[in-house]
């Protein structure tokens, strides 16, 4: 079953009188529990793909369907429960919530919705998942006590707290050690294994790019390789 | 919701520049209207107190009047007026002692005087308020609302005067005339009527121990006296002897002559005979006959001042709102005696004022012209034909027939029909004759009163220290105006700088709601911190200021408005709600653009780079 269908997608953004085409038809399906990678030189449209991917921005034109869903439909509200109910972010600038620490941080996005285990259960997984990106110390830190890396762990920990379908990832491994994203990229891979998620990145880094199903290749808003997995 | 919460802590927390300005806006707000607002409403009711006590008392009754009264002169753009006798005072007295909120009633009337002190000397002026002694002490606690320094306060049924301190200090320090106790002062009246002059003997010299104020210089001039010499002083209706009156009377109603109507009628027992009083009054002196026919002697006066039984101020307010709708009731099935004596009157009128009535025709169709004839030459009565023409007339003045009589300008009125040849005192006896006698239609509802509270007597005090209250609540509208534009401001910013983070939150599932009430919390925890800070340290200070007292030097504007010597302010209830009202609406009204503002906010903009 493809979790992500694109067809014929296009995506101008006006810069004054100008429009700058920055997605050129792009037509493309991701299967459930993919392990992608989107790949390009700077400018060739990536983060606009994930964006679209991601629901948090509209195509210009073409068809975008989500875990089967139709999105052009789709009402702000309802756009924004299927991000909560099916998506995980993790952003490039980690982009935590500055006054709330580790812990609350990644219990924040269980809070948006309704409680679906019982407060035991949530409290347990928030503990396990913040463990397993090796912060089990640091969990009253507030993120400006934390380094890049660590800052980065919790963004991983948060993208994955609500179990979603698709974890979309903007170079989550661009500040942190090897060693560590090799912890991280086999934490996720274990997840994607187990929990059949989906994992949608954006990354130079060749180990990500080493362990990922498949490559899709972007240049100049148009697919050069890899539109099917 | 406890997240929402969690998080608006927080970052009151976090953003202290923010929370600063907008805690600090929001605090001086509500700490100025607490305590502004209870400093004045403590003045207003100090003030209240003090005049309550001692010269107003709570509510105040006068015939109904479209000008601007109080005990301290009544004035509008042609100069000074007094304010109409009582209408129906036997009935009205006995009706306000049936009201059981009702203590006591007194009678007072009010009218300037000049003390006599030399050709060459410039006037030196006086309130003269007249006083029924014995009713005036059961209404104002004499001993404790007045300071006597020398002699004795007025008894009844005695002519004189009680000088206040200043008068007599002012006499003494810049006429050079000392006077005492067992002295005669030497007072001019003046009215429509001319100039009186009266020697008036002075049994006391009282100054008010609460209420105060140098500055508006008709307070400490105030001066009690007898009736019946500031009546003749001022032209207020002398009160007559009843013996005279009969007999007067019957001559005025059965033989009426001009010369009755003009001749001389003396009322003064002899007590001064100065050659330049006149004779004037005897043309008012024509109507109280009239009236003392069936009213007790003395019924003359101007005011009635109400005291009330211990009660709330909101009792108050209900009593003197209900009062009028009860004298409409109570005078509903009653006919004033000389309304029923009208007919006769307009005869008079018409038999004596032939030159009057040549002004009226010119105004007239020459079919009112006949009928004027007809009443003239006793073919039909009088006062309803008369009346309709004299109605002609004023519609022909743009008029509307059952409007308020009190309220029309029967002076310029008059001055038109006599093409302005007509003097003063004939003015008035026109007036006089018109309402009364002939527009009996608008005095069978009964009499027509205007009632108010204690500032309305007490005008130029009370109101002083309201327009200071209405100047402060336009600066603290000002405040508030500003204060939203700066919260707003340091909002909006507050908002731009966390584009990113409610991006974020977006992208991660969080609705429009969650961001709006984020914000609308943040907003109002600060708000209620802040101003509950505000509402507890106003409240302290008028809690410490007020068990001091703020000590009134004399003569200053605040010895005025506090109606005393030592102001106690006190927490006014009032002002903590107004506070609380300021923090709420400050809070909503500057958070309003902000969030839609932070609403507009899409989750992509969680990708842009910081």
């Amino acid at each position: 079953m493809n979790v992500v269908e694109l067809k014929e997608v296009h995506k101008d953004y006006s810069l004054g009188k100008v429009n700058v085409p920055a997605l050129k038809g792009i037509s493309l399906t991701i299967g459930e529990g993919d392990f992608v990678s989107v790949a390009g030189p700077s400018g060739s449209g990536k983060t606009t793909l994930l964006n679209l991917i991601g629901c948090i921005d509209r195509p210009t034109r073409g068809e975008l369907h989500i875990t089967g869903q139709n999105l052009e439909r789709l009402r702000d509200r309802e756009l924004t429960e299927l991000r909560h109910r099916t998506l995980g972010f993790i952003f490039q600038t980690f982009n935590l919530i500055p006054v709330l620490n580790v812990y609350e941080n990644v219990e924040f996005p269980l809070l948006l919705g309704k409680r679906k285990q019982s407060r035991k259960e949530e409290k347990e997984w928030i503990d396990h998942i913040i463990n397993e990106v090796g912060l089990g110390d640091r969990k009253k830190h507030r993120p400006n006590e934390l380094s890049g890396g660590q800052r980065q762990r919790v963004a991983i920990a948060r993208a994955l707290v609500t179990r979603p379908q698709i974890v979309l990832a903007d170079e989550p491994t661009a500040n942190l050690d090897s060693a560590t994203s090799e912890r991280i990229i086999e934490l996720m891979k274990k997840i994607n294994e187990e929990q059949k998620t989906t994992f949608i990145f954006s990354t130079h880094d060749p180990m990500i790019v080493d362990m990922v199903d498949h490559v899709i290749r972007l240049h100049d808003g148009v697919i050069i390789s890899g539109s099917t997995s | 919701m406890n997240s929402v919460l969690k998080i608006a802590l927080r970052n009151v927390g976090a953003h202290k520049i923010k929370t600063g300005i907008v805690g600090g806006l929001i605090f001086l707000g509500v700490f100025l209207i607490v305590v502004g607002n209870s400093f004045l409403s403590s003045t207003t009711e100090s003030l209240r107190r003090a005049y309550t006590q001692s010269v107003s008392a709570e509510i105040a009754v006068i015939k109904n009047i479209d000008f601007d009264y109080s005990l301290f002169g009544t004035w509008n753009e042609m100069g000074n007026l007094h304010v109409p006798k009582l209408p129906d005072y036997d009935r009205t007295l006995e009706f306000l002692q049936a009201q059981e909120e009702v203590r006591e009633i007194t009678t007072v009337s009010q009218g300037f005087l000049v003390v006599n002190a030399g050709e060459n000397d410039s006037d030196f002026w006086l309130n003269g308020l007249a006083i029924d002694p014995k009713s005036y002490g059961r209404v104002f606690n004499v001993e404790e609302s007045l300071i006597l320094h020398e002699g004795r306060m007025l008894l009844p049924d005695e002519e004189g005067i009680v000088l206040s301190k200043y008068a007599a200090d002012y006499l003494r320090d810049y006429k050079g005339i000392t006077v005492h106790p067992g002295d005669s002062l030497l007072l001019n009246g003046y009215s429509a009527n001319g100039f009186r002059i009266r020697e008036v003997p002075i049994r006391g010299i009282f100054e008010y121990r609460y209420v105060k104020g140098d500055m508006y210089p008709m307070l400490p001039r105030t001066c009690l006296m007898d009736q019946q010499n500031l009546n003749l002083l001022c032209g207020l209706n002398p009160p007559v002897q009843k013996e005279e009156t009969s007999a007067l009377a019957e001559e005025l109603l059965f033989a009426p002559s001009e010369e009755d109507m003009f001749g001389e009628v003396s009322f003064d027992a002899g007590v001064s005979s100065d050659p330049v009083e006149t004779d004037l009054s005897s043309l008012l002196g024509d109507m109280s006959l009239r009236h003392s026919l069936s009213q007790t002697e003395n019924s003359d006066w101007q005011w009635f001042l109400v005291s009330l039984k211990e009660g709330d101020k909101k009792s108050v307010k209900a009593f003197r709102e209900n009062l009028n709708d009860y004298f409409a009731e109570a005078f509903q099935t009653f006919t004033p005696d000389y309304v029923k004596d009208a007919p006769r009157f307009a005869d008079q009128f018409l038999a004596s004022d032939q030159e009057e009535i040549a002004y009226l025709r010119t105004y007239l169709t020459e079919e009112e012209k006949s009928q004027l004839s007809n009443v003239q030459s006793g073919a039909q009565d009088g006062a309803e034909q008369v009346s309709r023409i004299i109605n002609r007339i004023m519609e022909i003045e743009n008029l509307q027939k059952g409007s308020s009589l009190e309220s029309y300008p029967f002076d310029s009125m008059t001055r038109n029909l006599m093409d302005e040849k007509a003097d003063e005192a004939t003015t008035r006896r026109l007036n006089r004759l018109m309402i009364e006698e002939l527009f009996p239609y608008t005095l069978e509802k009964g009499p027509d009163y205007t009632v108010s509270e204690w500032w309305h007597a007490a005008a130029p005090m009370s109101m002083t220290t309201m327009g200071i209250q209405a100047v402060m609540n336009a600066a603290l509208l000002i405040l508030f105006i500003v204060a939203v534009i700066i919260i707003m401001n340091t909002l909006i910013i507050s908002v731009m700088e966390r584009t990113g983070e409610i991006g974020t939150m977006r992208a991660m599932g969080a609705q429009k709601g969650f961001v709006f009430l984020m914000f609308l919390a943040e907003t109002l925890v600060i708000s209620l911190i802040f101003g509950l800070s505000g509402m507890i340290a106003g409240s302290l200070i008028i809690t410490l200021i007020g068990s001091a007292g703020i000590p009134a030097a004399e003569g200053t504007m605040l010895q005025m408005i506090a109606g005393g010597n030592t102001l106690y302010p006190a927490l006014s209830g009032w002002a903590v709600g107004a506070g609380f009202l300021f923090m709420i609406l400050t809070a909503v009204l500057s958070i309003l653009y902000p969030v839609g503002f932070a609403l507009q906010i899409q989750p992509v903009e969680a990708m842009r780079e910081e």
